[in-house]
């Protein structure tokens, strides 16, 4: 009975599973939209700018304050050691490895994926995406397409603005709480950030750009029932966008550092 | 009217889930012909519309153009609740179906645009947004926007609802003399039986599963089918009553689990 009991797949587990494999089949569907058809720069490049202008202030803020609070509890374990010196090392690679990635993910989610979310659910149920199909036009590669692209393109942007926001705001406290100069904070910067850190920060924030940029199209397009379908679709955007990306942070945190020791297996065996 | 078909369906049926809205459903329609189907809310007619736009796939039969020179003749369809891009302008909304569909932009996209738009009477309203329009003036953006890429076939879903009689009327008199000026097919759906009388060559019922030929505006009205007979008549006991489905408790399509607080 046990037994029967453990194997067998709840409702809930049943439609994650089936979730993910919508979201993976529409998004295939996207990028081979992408891919065939020609005349999507314009819309697209419009609507990076659309998501990268709405973000910033956001990001912007968010960022500051995600720099602020780092500083000050690496500060508290430092000064135990009499270690402040490395405060700006850490920080940095904290921001460009982790942090970075998840909040500009998480805010893009609550933003632009649930305003994304709910467009398009909206219009779906009322028929504008059908208006759009019988009058010619492919709603994937007019409506999709670009939003799709512009959140994963805007999310390596907002990563980069966000991370100098970011340093910015802990240099500031560094300065004002710890007492720690700029010159001092940024030279233990290159110790514990190389070429490695910065590719992964990018990647994760690609990553997890892709994520928002899947569920939310996904979730917009396939709404149904009216307002309060449109409604579900936002709020299960956001809940599974965030699901989502705490997985891909654990997957994509073990290929990277995989990554870098095979590569630095590679690179010291040839060198030896 | 030209005698030749402009659309065959043939053996139509279409489920949801479990439940067949209809099946065996045969329509013929001359190129020229002005075809109404009435019936019942919940019968199925907008479906029927949307198998024929393209918008659903039928579950059984086929729907076939003899006369398309591809493989589907160009269709505009106005929908029940208009489905206007509502983060465009009027004149934009016709804009769009030119630059996707014909891939005509410019000068002559808005000389087009501005055509249709006084066709329908909104050529002062062509910079206002569809939330800014009266519900007889969206519909009328409806009806420029379906016939915008001058269709073969033009699917009116629902062309009267929700308006004021003299509204109503003079949508139907705008619908009658855009079919003569640009000679397109019509295929309306509605239950408004007036509306049906003023618009059609044909009237069709579509109730309890299958369709059924009233004939011309004439002989629908002393057909002798009991279904078509109590219809248009209005009558509260007949087929069409016994064929609709008694009161049942209501099921949301959220699931109970998946409720909001």
């Amino acid at each position: 009975m046990s037994q029967s009991t453990s194997t067998r797949a709840s409702p809930n587990s049943f439609s994650f599973f089936q979730e993910l494999g919508g979201v993976i089949l529409f998004q295939l569907k996207v990028i081979r939209t992408l891919l065939t058809t020609r005349e999507n720069l314009k819309p697209i490049a419009a609507q990076i700018v659309y998501v990268f202008t709405r973000s910033l202030s956001t990001v912007a803020f968010a960022g500051i304050f995600a720099g602020a609070i780092i500083v000050l509890q690496f500060n508290l374990m430092l000064k135990r050691f009499d270690a402040q010196v490395l405060l700006g090392g850490l920080n940095t690679s904290a921001l460009l490895r982790e942090i970075g990635p998840l909040i500009i993910s998480f805010l893009l989610a609550g933003k632009i994926g649930a305003f994304t979310a709910a467009e398009l659910g909206t219009m779906r149920v009322t028929e504008q995406i059908d208006a759009l199909e019988c009058l010619g036009a492919d709603p994937i590669q007019y409506l999709i397409v670009p939003r799709f692209t512009a959140i994963i393109f805007s999310s390596v942007l907002l990563l980069i603005f966000g991370l100098m926001i970011s340093l910015g705001g802990s240099m500031a406290v560094a300065r004002l709480a710890c007492g720690l100069n700029p010159e001092q904070f940024a030279s233990t910067i290159p110790r514990f950030n190389d070429a490695w850190t910065l590719a992964s920060g990018f990647f994760k924030c690609a990553v997890y750009g892709t994520i928002v940029a899947s569920v939310a199209c996904y979730k917009g397009f396939t709404a149904s029932g009216g307002a309060r379908g449109v409604g579900r679709a936002v709020t299960l955007t956001a809940v599974y966008i965030n699901f989502y990306i705490v997985i891909a942070n654990f997957i994509t945190s073990h290929i990277i550092e995989d990554l870098r020791e095979l590569t630095e297996v590679i690179t010291g065996g040839f060198g030896g | 009217m030209n005698s030749s078909p402009i659309l065959q369906a043939k053996q139509i049926g279409k489920h949801f889930g479990s439940h067949w809205i209809f099946r065996n459903l045969n329509l013929s329609i001359q190129r020229g012909e002005s075809v109404v189907l009435l019936g019942p809310s919940g019968s199925g007619k907008s479906v029927f519309l949307k198998l024929i736009a393209g918008l659903l796939e039928p579950d059984e039969g086929g729907i076939f153009f003899p006369t398309a020179s591809i493989l589907k003749p160009r269709i505009g369809m106005l929908f029940q609740q208009n489905a206007l891009f509502d983060s465009m302008t009027a004149e934009e909304n016709l804009l769009l179906p030119q630059k996707e569909c014909l891939g005509i932009t410019g000068h002559v996209a808005q000389k087009k645009a501005d055509y249709f738009l006084n066709e329908v009477g909104l050529g002062l309203a062509k910079h206002l947004y569809p939330s800014e329009l009266s519900g007889g003036m969206q519909k009328r953006l409806g009806v420029a926007r379906a016939l915008i890429l001058s269709p073969d076939l033009l699917l009116y879903d629902e062309p009267t609802a929700g308006l004021d009689p003299v509204t109503s009327k003079k949508i139907a008199e705008l619908l009658i003399r855009l079919k003569q000026e640009t000679k397109s097919t019509l295929l309306t759906v509605t239950n408004e039986i007036g509306r049906a009388y003023q618009i059609a060559d044909r009237i069709f019922l579509l109730a309890g599963g299958n369709l059924r030929e009233g004939g011309t505006p004439d002989e629908t009205r002393i057909s002798p089918d009991p279904w078509i007979h109590q219809f248009v008549r209005g009558e509260k006991n007949g087929p069409v009553t016994e064929s609709q489905p008694k009161k049942t408790p209501i099921k949301s399509p959220i699931k109970s689990e998946e409720k909001m607080p």
